[in-house]
């Protein structure tokens, strides 16, 4: 049982107040993202270049590169914080976080797969795709695993198997590659990145990540029935078999189009809804939209910190959420470990 | 019967190693720079092994050569197996292999990678004694200046158009380094060297956009196999500030070694300056 | 409003959990569900709530086949009180009761007037309205089965179908929580009620429905129900009877096998 006493922390900021000041943030962090980089950039005057179609450097730099960055920041942040909050309501399992259990790693064998076999040079979407059919292999198998009645232990050890099978699958699929460079990316698969990202990725990757949220958005209430039990859940007119499904092709939607990429970029769905729930009251119904919004927070200023930290080569993404995650997670296991003993 | 003058061949090749003195007979050759010259000066009978990258036509330009001969993977055992009388290798190379030659006693030449048109002259001549070779050496030679002479002259340094070679992953090659003195010879600036960096630099993507040098040296462009790396070089932001006519693509093959490689990738950058001058006087 | 099962049938994995089984509840009126470990309660109960699907027999609601009905409907008619009563975050009482207003939701709708009156008369007749800020988590066994009961009367259903609400509770909570099935029943709610407890059984129950390895034994009023001859036959237990206050008082005395008393 996962109860017992939790720190009591500020309780039940006004829903509509705690997704305002977060949306404000992502606005702020989307514009501090675009005016930060390598060049020291005069935003206006690029925007104005843009706006009468002149092709300048500063356009270019503004429009090509910074954009899509932003952008994707913003969505596979929101993709991130959205599937944790889901998972964690699914599973009834406050540790359920695409990266710890294995679900962004298949994802990312998945595209890996798509793109270095060529698929994805002769059909764009392959790259999503892929990222989407692994990402739904590792949800549906978890689910099956440890989703019932599992426990913490059970999912976590799932979990782990799934992330060693997966970082191996990719490792193993790089080093097939005919690519001299192909088996030094595993880096970026299992540590993630948005540099040099462009426009035409953001139109591949929003779509799949879009229709994920849609079918989420609509899953609050079936979370919070489903914090009283599965029967409990049943018997307040909720279809499972429906609500599961549901949430597991949303979750890999929005994951595998992320990862897809941007690699796997972890503990953001860990982190962020953990951080919210005591302000939503602990519902996992009302904890969806905060954490799609504290996600893309999360990732745009952990993107930002990074360029203004690297020097040389830009240190991954997934490496500073994973510096911020993993300890956050050990407290998490410690904590609740000594609840359920 | 297609083999006879083939056959014909050796024997005469045979022939003629018997009437020169000290003629290895047994050479391995353990890296990549080292096999292109063995493969372009020795005769085939005196190639014991070349490395398994003289089999790889991205990077080596005698690849369909090296199909013919033995390769190795760069290891002692592979040395001692194959009884060599002379190891040539570079100098950072195979140092595990390297150690087992001299070992044993093995005569061993290493180079250095050259730094420029003349070091790799120079190597080229000092190869072809090692292999008893130097009246082939000496043709190359000829050769190459005869070549470099018919390039028109470079332009003065301040009207020399700005280039970069942009490789996977970011990275640039700046001064000191054979691609710099082949970027002079063209009548380049390397935008690398300008930008106070270091002979192997990173240069952001950003940055590129922001100096928009007047050309763009790339060393593939097609996709296959695909890699991040390389994809970076196809990204739309460099798609819109380097259109076909300031973009060059110049073969890793080329210029990775020293060689007779060097001498067309001088040529393929002229021709690019060329075309580059051109169009900035049209407009 | 009327629920009824008829010849009910439940094999898993050939195993037989009830064989033809029929029951009927009644609006106004407490019905106590009884047997030994085993005998099929909580599968019947989950039948009867549309949970586990039957193998044969159906389940009718005011005429209308279980079955047929959509599960938002089914849901405003029959509310559901599990064993366990998992509570998985730590809710607060009042925010958990509300759940119970989810078969009633709009789409997008936040808890509207009737929902709010809904909680508040379910917190007060459950007697947890001084516990609502209170974490589910934080409470003591009694206020956390009164929390839940509220829960499942929030749904205002008219049938209201708990599993063994009172196995794990002190005899004044057991008490509290009999006393609150038997004010729903009342006020017009027809409550289903499994127990363990005979005694509890007698006094509170308006009518018990027995059952054993899978088959109906007795169904009736609990005098009859609770004859000595079939507990024997149910529980193997002989127990000790009196009067009191106009209703049959009940304590399981002794085991015994068959007609042969164990022990002394």
């Amino acid at each position: 049982m996962l109860l017992r006493k939790l720190p009591m922390a500020v309780e039940r900021v006004p829903p509509r107040l705690l997704s305002g000041l977060l949306a404000l943030a992502v606005l702020l962090l989307l514009v501090g993202s675009a005016a930060t980089g390598r060049v020291t950039l005069p935003l206006l005057a690029a925007m104005g270049e843009i706006a009468a179609g002149q092709s300048t450097p500063g356009s270019i730099i503004l429009l090509e590169l910074r954009l899509p960055r932003a952008l994707l920041g913003g969505l596979v942040g929101a993709s991130l914080g959205l599937a944790g909050a889901a998972m964690q309501g699914l599973l009834r399992n406050p540790l359920a976080e695409p990266g710890v259990v294995g679900v962004s790693g298949l994802a990312a064998f998945g595209a890996v797969v798509a793109f270095y076999t060529g698929l994805s040079a002769r059909f764009a979407y392959a790259l999503p795709l892929g990222g989407i059919a692994g990402a739904f292999a590792a949800v549906a198998l978890l689910y099956a695993l440890a989703g019932r009645r599992g426990g913490l232990l059970s999912l976590v050890l799932a979990g782990m198997a799934l992330n060693s099978l997966a970082g191996a699958l990719t490792a193993l699929a790089l080093n097939l590659s005919p690519n001299p460079y192909a088996s030094f990316e595993i880096v970026f698969w299992l540590m993630g990145s948005l540099a040099d990202r462009s426009l035409g990725m953001v139109a591949l990757a929003a779509p799949p990540m879009l229709l994920g949220w849609l079918l989420l958005a609509r899953a609050g209430p079936a979370l919070d029935a489903l914090s009283l039990g599965e029967d409990t859940a049943r018997s307040l007119g909720f279809d499972l078999g429906r609500v599961r499904l549901r949430i597991i092709m949303a979750t890999a939607l929005a994951v595998g189009a992320a990862v897809a990429v941007a690699g796997v970029i972890g503990f953001v769905g860990l982190v962020v809804p953990h951080l919210l729930r005591p302000l939503v009251g602990h519902r996992p119904g009302r904890l969806l939209l905060p954490s799609a919004l504290g996600g893309a927070v999360l990732v745009l200023a952990a993107d930002i910190a990074i360029r203004l930290l690297a020097t040389g080569p830009e240190l991954k993404l997934g490496v500073l959420t994973a510096l911020l995650g993993a300890p956050f997670f050990l407290w998490l296991v410690v904590r609740l470990r000594g609840e359920e003993g | 019967m297609a083999r006879r003058p083939a056959a014909l061949a050796f024997l005469m090749a045979v022939l003629v190693a018997a009437t020169a003195a000290a003629r290895p007979a047994r050479v391995v050759s353990l890296d990549l720079c080292t096999d292109q010259l063995v493969l372009a000066l020795a005769e085939p009978g005196q190639i014991a092994a070349v490395s398994w990258l003289a089999r790889d036509c991205t990077l080596s330009l005698r690849c369909a050569q090296a199909g013919d001969v033995p390769v190795h993977y760069g290891t002692g055992e592979e040395l001692v197996a194959a009884s060599a009388d002379l190891v040539v290798v570079g100098r950072h190379a195979a140092r595990g292999a390297v150690s087992v030659a001299r070992a044993r006693g093995l005569p061993v030449l290493e180079l250095d990678s050259p730094r420029d048109l003349e070091e790799m002259r120079a190597q080229l001549l000092r190869m072809g004694e090692a292999l008893g070779q130097p009246g082939k050496a000496a043709a190359m030679a000829a050769e190459l200046d005869t070549r470099l002479a018919g390039l028109p002259p470079p332009p003065a340094p301040a009207e020399r158009p700005v280039a970069v070679l942009y490789q996977a992953n970011g990275t640039t090659v700046g001064p000191g380094t054979l691609v710099d003195a082949v970027f002079e010879r063209a009548g380049l600036a390397n935008l690398a060297g300008r930008a106070g960096s270091a002979a192997y630099g990173y240069l952001p993507l950003e940055l590129l956009v922001r100096h928009a040098p007047d050309l763009l040296v790339v060393e593939r462009e097609d996709a296959w196999p695909p890699s991040l790396a390389e994809q970076m070089i196809r990204h739309p932001a460099l798609g819109a500030l380097f259109g076909p006519d300031r973009r060059v693509v110049v073969p890793q093959r080329l210029w990775i070694c020293g060689g007779m490689g060097n001498l067309e990738a001088v040529e393929r950058l002229a021709q690019a300056r060329h075309a580059v001058a051109e169009t900035a006087d049209g407009r | 409003m009327r629920l009824a099962g008829r010849e009910l049938t439940v094999r898993i994995e050939g195993r037989t959990l009830l064989e033809r089984v029929g029951i009927e509840a009644h609006g106004g009126e407490l019905l106590g569900l009884i047997g030994p470990n085993g005998a099929g309660k909580s599968t019947l109960l989950r039948v009867l709530a549309g949970l586990q699907e039957a193998e044969s027999g159906e389940v009718v609601c005011d005429g209308e086949p279980l079955g047929r009905l959509r599960p938002r409907e089914r849901a405003r008619r029959i509310a559901y009180l599990p064993q366990d009563g998992e509570v998985h975050w730590p809710l607060q009482v009042e925010t958990m009761v509300a759940l119970g207003r989810l078969p009633h939701r709009r789409v997008w709708g936040a808890h509207e007037e009737r929902d709010r009156a809904a909680v508040e008369k379910a917190l007060v007749a459950a007697g947890v309205a001084g516990l609502r800020r209170r974490r589910v988590s934080t409470l003591s066994g009694g206020e956390r089965m009164r929390a839940l009961l509220a829960r499942a009367l929030a749904v205002e259903a008219p049938v209201l179908l708990a599993d063994e609400p009172v196995a794990a509770l002190d005899p004044y909570h057991q008490l509290a929580v009999m006393e609150l099935l038997h004010e729903a029943a009342g006020r017009g709610t027809a409550v289903v009620v499994v127990l363990h407890d005979l005694g509890l059984a007698a006094r509170f129950c308006d009518r018990l429905v027995l059952l054993h390895e899978g088959r109906l034994l007795a169904a009736g009023p609990p005098e009859a129900v609770l004859a000595e001859d079939k507990l024997r036959r149910a529980y193997r237990v002989t127990s000790l009877r009196w009067r009191h206050e106009g209703r049959d008082c009940i304590v399981p005395w002794q085991r015994c096998d068959g007609d042969a008393t164990v022990g002394s």
